[in-house]
């Protein structure tokens, strides 16, 4: 197929060749381009989400500002109070002030923070994990066939994907419709004829869709792979 | 799945008088290990208890483990239900599980589930109506005494409430067999002794029982209990009813 570039030049002057003239090439550009940022930012946030992820995810520190360090030391005790009593949580711990004023010592300098600098108060916050792996054992040694823990672990992931598929379908149509109306002010000649067709949100409401069902296969190949290494 | 399976016609074993549990010469190891379990040759029958004890390291939740199907001899053969469980197809074993209640030692709850849906898992496995399941559930809830917890979660459960809530997952569906490693390390002597009455109240029943324990003085609460011994991944049959076992409780309709 490349060899079709290698035209002699006699053949090659039977239909002009434009230089960036007309809409095709810059239509190609901008498609190239949004599809290179996307991919960049999938693959920077997969890799995030492999070094630190897990951690990440599970462990948010709640900061309280507040003058007053009474007050502060009452809403801290508060906070955690609250927080303890959620299920979703695994542990709540209130970071002591001594080492809040510790993190803060390299940049303020040391001594320089006394009782009277106000200093927020920190409560570390680790959520209870949903381990997925055990789960599935559990129903297995109960009974439960590989079918049974393939369906529920789908739907899960098919709420997930769903959810996540709605959610990056209307921030899309958002920008889709912003950078439509840009185009549509831009002087004519250079993108005439360029517009987003109705059928093509059909085409893009799909894609979540589409999206979902792979998410689903997967989970179910991902559950029925694990239950088949147990007896 | 259970079109290969085997149709056992269902009887109640108690009835027939079959073992629950047979096995033959049956040895166990794990990959190129030496064997943690060696020679054993039993029979369990129904309506029988039986406390598992030896020292740690013996093999005791091994053998628990070739009882709830967790793993298959490496050699020997073992007979369940009337089924060689040995060689079954590993499609048809969830249904021969179904039939197993077991506490683990570490209770194994799901984490993210209340108290209620840890209890009602089993019933629910087995395919049971939500609105047939829920008196069931809240009976034993209210038997163990957490009714009051029933939307706990098991971080918020202190051990002895999360090892009543593992039995009750175990015996709530009625198993023919209940399999327990160690079930009242956790909790009070009067607590120990309630669960016990219950897993008596249920081999009354007919449910087979075996309770792997440290607690040899266990023994003197149930009556008619039977010892197995477990030394060094060998069975040592004190009370010479495993061989022999005395005549299987027979109930007349």
């Amino acid at each position: 197929m490349l060899l079709d570039f290698a035209l002699p030049a006699h053949d090659r002057k039977l239909i002009p060749e434009g230089r960036l003239s007309g809409p095709m090439p810059w239509v190609i550009a901008i498609m190239l381009f949004l599809t290179l940022l996307v991919a960049a930012g999938g693959l920077t946030l997969a890799e995030a989400a492999r070094q630190g992820g897990q951690d990440f995810a599970r462990q948010v520190t709640v900061q309280i500002i507040e003058s007053d360090p009474a007050q502060r030391a009452a809403q801290r005790a508060a906070v955690t109070r609250t927080l303890r009593k959620l299920d979703s949580i695994a542990e709540v711990k209130p970071v002591p002030d001594a080492q809040v004023r510790a993190l803060l010592e390299p940049w303020l300098g040391t001594g320089v923070i006394d009782a009277d600098v106000p200093v927020p108060a920190l409560v570390d916050v680790r959520f209870a994990s949903v381990p997925t792996a055990e789960t599935i054992e559990i129903m297995h040694m109960m009974g439960g066939t590989d079918i049974q823990a393939a369906r529920l672990f789908q739907r899960r992931v098919a709420l997930d994907a769903l959810l996540g598929g709605i959610v990056g379908f209307i921030v899309a149509a958002f920008v889709i419709i912003t950078v439509g109306g840009r185009f549509a002010a831009v002087e004519p000649g250079l993108l005439s004829g360029a517009h987003f067709p109705y059928y093509g949100w059909a085409v893009l409401a799909l894609i979540p869709l589409a999206v979902m069902a792979l998410a689903m296969l997967m989970a179910r190949m991902t559950v029925i792979s694990a239950l088949k290494r147990m007896l | 799945m259970d079109s290969l399976c085997p149709v056992m016609p269902f009887v109640p074993f108690i009835a027939l008088m079959q073992s629950v549990v047979e096995f033959d010469n049956v040895g166990l190891r794990y990959g190129a290990g030496v064997e943690t379990l060696t020679d054993l040759s039993f029979t369990l029958y129904p309506g029988s208890f039986h406390f598992l004890t030896g020292a740690s390291g013996a093999g005791k939740t091994s053998l628990l483990k070739l009882l709830y199907l967790a793993h298959r001899p490496s050699r020997g053969a073992i007979r369940m239900f009337g089924h060689d469980a040995s060689t079954l197809p590993r499609d048809c074993l969830p249904g021969l599980r179904r039939r197993i209640g077991v506490v683990f030692q570490d209770f194994r709850l799901v984490p993210h589930l209340s108290t209620f849906d840890n209890i009602a898992l089993p019933l629910r496995i087995a395919g049971v109506q939500e609105k047939d399941l829920r008196g069931t559930v809240a009976e034993m809830l209210a038997w163990i005494g957490l009714t009051e917890r029933a939307d706990a979660r098991p971080a918020t459960l202190s051990g002895g409430e999360q090892q009543r809530v593992a039995i009750a997952r175990a015996v709530i569906g009625r198993p023919e067999m209940l399999v327990a490693d160690e079930p009242t390390g956790n909790v009070d002597p009067e607590m120990a002794r309630r669960l016990l009455q219950l897993f008596a109240s249920l081999n009354k029943l007919g449910t087979t029982v075996v309770v792997a324990t440290h607690d040899i003085h266990l023994l003197q609460e149930i009556e008619g209990a039977q010892m197995m011994r477990l030394d060094k991944g060998r069975l040592s049959d004190p009370t010479g009813s495993l061989r022999h076992p005395p005549r299987p409780l027979v109930l007349e309709n």
